[in-house]
């Protein structure tokens, strides 16, 4: 079966973008290069009805104008992104009329892909996810709706389990482990009533108090609101994916965290690609493309990866091997991934999936501009040492 | 003093001198692009040149003579071919090590041109940008390896 494709022509900072998804699919690219809208475009194509459908539900009318629809599904001043008469998009090779088939109620109205936007933090407000009416008029639509899948989760998913996690069933204890060593501390996440009002905290048993929302570190503000959507994607059910859910986009699912911490929310990304979620992410992390590299060279072409495979990745990622670790790393190693830069002065995405360090092709030898800074100082260091004579082999 | 010369004037190389590329065996000259052919200053085999006088040593494979415009002058690339995982940085460097060594003892005239040194890669290149491998490298005057050198 042919990997899904999209095609963007001419759409915001986008002249020339095309798109192979793999298994595992990652963005990069400077800011404002069209990652985001990208990935948002691709929601609404995979999820027309859904989209028109939740907006409905939520009391949202576009009164059947496309430059209204973008607006609400874009957030503000995003409509003049769409260029008439030269935006064009293509899925799977076929041209798509998406900007006149918002305009049609669409009678599939089925979701298979989940966002998390990279606005995630905004999603909880007071310690408790937001109303999806509750964001300004202007805001996209993905963040709206992932709020609101927050609190689905917080309020009706985790039922009268007021610790969030860890919880038994919920992820292997060794990805538990994993995450609350690098992420938590000993801290437990639960759902603490405050007065009359429920909140998320981090509390600990031998310590005063729970900590609130604000004071949690940077890091945990980010990764809180992720955990909780991944949990949604990731049932306690024998079922491996929820619903009809195929796709999973996460924005700079790097943002806050320390490297180690990285490690463990890329392990948590192979997870998603053992129950065989379709991922694609977006990120400014040179860790999430040297987890990448390392995963393409340890598979080195091998039609199927190894347990001593897997092992070796398990040791980039500083994770103890044992079974079930060993089989999402094998998810990972077995993944087909595609990795595309986003060059915002030519408008165009360029496919680095080879991330060859010793590429004579600069965007993909430096990473799309990931390694770029690491390379020049290396540069720089080399020069002075061998001009100046300074330099010793040992 | 050119490149030419300062070869010339060292013990052991007084016969390597070769115009363009041609030092170099056919695969490895296929590792070079020069954006202009007239700028290249000659090459030599130094790790075949010096065979006999430094039998057990970690030799050094190539120079390649470079005339450059900015600044205007010539700029020896003294270039080994490896291959490179990070288990062959120790290797490499103790390459470098005999070559500065020889360089400063042997080859005076050829130490005081312009230099850079290369790392080219025989296959998939297993060391990163960032990584400690690649700055312990720096430090040396060694950028980290590459699968192709172009000269300007």
């Amino acid at each position: 079966m042919p990997s899904p494709s999209l095609s963007i022509r001419n759409f915001g900072p986008l002249s020339e973008c095309n798109l192979e998804f793999g298994d595992l699919t990652v963005l990069v690219g400077p800011q404002a290069s069209g990652k985001s809208i990208a990935l948002q475009l691709l929601k609404l194509i995979v999820d027309t009805g859904q989209v028109q459908e939740e907006l409905r539900r939520y009391g949202f009318d576009w009164h059947g104008r496309q430059t209204e629809f973008l607006e609400l599904y874009f957030g503000e001043g995003m409509s003049s992104l769409w260029r008439k008469d030269q935006t064009a998009i293509s899925w799977n090779g076929a041209p798509t009329a998406i900007a006149a088939q918002v305009l049609r109620q669409q009678r599939n109205k089925k979701e298979s892909l989940f966002f998390i936007p990279a606005q995630r933090v905004l999603a909880v407000r007071d310690g408790w996810p937001r109303l999806f009416r509750d964001f300004s008029p202007g805001d996209p639509f993905v963040v709206r709706e992932f709020s609101e899948r927050l609190r689905d989760v917080v309020e009706h998913e985790l039922g009268q389990n007021l610790s969030l996690f860890p919880q038994a069933k919920r992820l292997k204890e060794p990805m538990r482990a994993l995450l609350s060593a690098q992420l938590f501390g000993d801290f437990t996440l639960k759902v603490e009533t405050s007065r009359i009002q429920k909140r998320l905290v981090l509390a600990k048993d031998d310590h005063d108090g729970s900590l609130p929302y604000m004071v949690w570190s940077a890091g945990q503000r980010e990764f809180g609101p992720l955990l909780l959507g991944l949990y949604w994607l990731m049932p306690r059910v024998k079922a491996p994916r929820r619903g009809d859910f195929q796709w999973l986009v996460i924005e700079e699912p790097e943002m806050g965290l320390h490297p180690r911490a990285v490690a463990a929310t890329m392990m948590l990304v192979f997870e998603l690609l053992r129950r065989g979620y379709r991922v694609c992410l977006s990120t400014h992390s040179t860790h999430v493309l040297e987890t990448l590299w390392a995963v393409k060279n340890i598979r080195s072409g091998a039609a199927k990866a190894t347990p001593q495979q897997a092992r070796e990745l398990l040791n980039v990622l500083s994770v103890e091997p044992g079974q079930s670790m060993q089989q999402v790393a094998e998810a990972a190693l077995n993944a087909h991934i595609k990795v595309f830069y986003f060059d915002r002065i030519a408008g165009a995405s360029h496919d680095i999936s080879d991330l060859d360090p010793g590429s004579a092709d600069a965007d993909m030898q430096g990473w799309g501009g990931l390694a770029e800074i690491s390379a020049r100082a290396n540069e720089a260091v080399a020069s002075v040492a061998a001009h100046l004579g300074k330099g010793s082999a040992e | 003093m050119s490149f030419r010369a300062a070869l010339q004037a060292t013990p052991g190389l007084q016969n390597a001198y070769c115009p363009g590329l041609q030092a170099l065996r056919a695969e490895d000259r296929a590792r070079i692009r020069a954006a202009n052919a007239r700028s290249l200053a000659g090459s030599a085999d130094i790790d075949a040149a010096l065979g006999t006088a430094y039998a057990n040593a970690a030799r050094w494979d190539y120079a390649i003579a470079h005339r450059a415009h900015h600044p205007p002058g010539e700029r020896v690339y003294w270039v080994e071919v490896h291959s490179a995982h990070t288990g062959d940085v120790g290797a490499v460097l103790a390459k470098l090590n005999w070559l500065k060594s020889w360089l400063s003892g042997a080859a005076p005239l050829l130490a005081v041109l312009p230099r850079e040194f290369v790392w080219l890669a025989t296959g998939p290149v297993h060391i990163l940008a960032g990584s400690p491998q690649a700055r312990r490298l720096a430090q040396s005057g060694l950028r980290p390896p590459q699968g192709q050198l172009t000269l300007p």
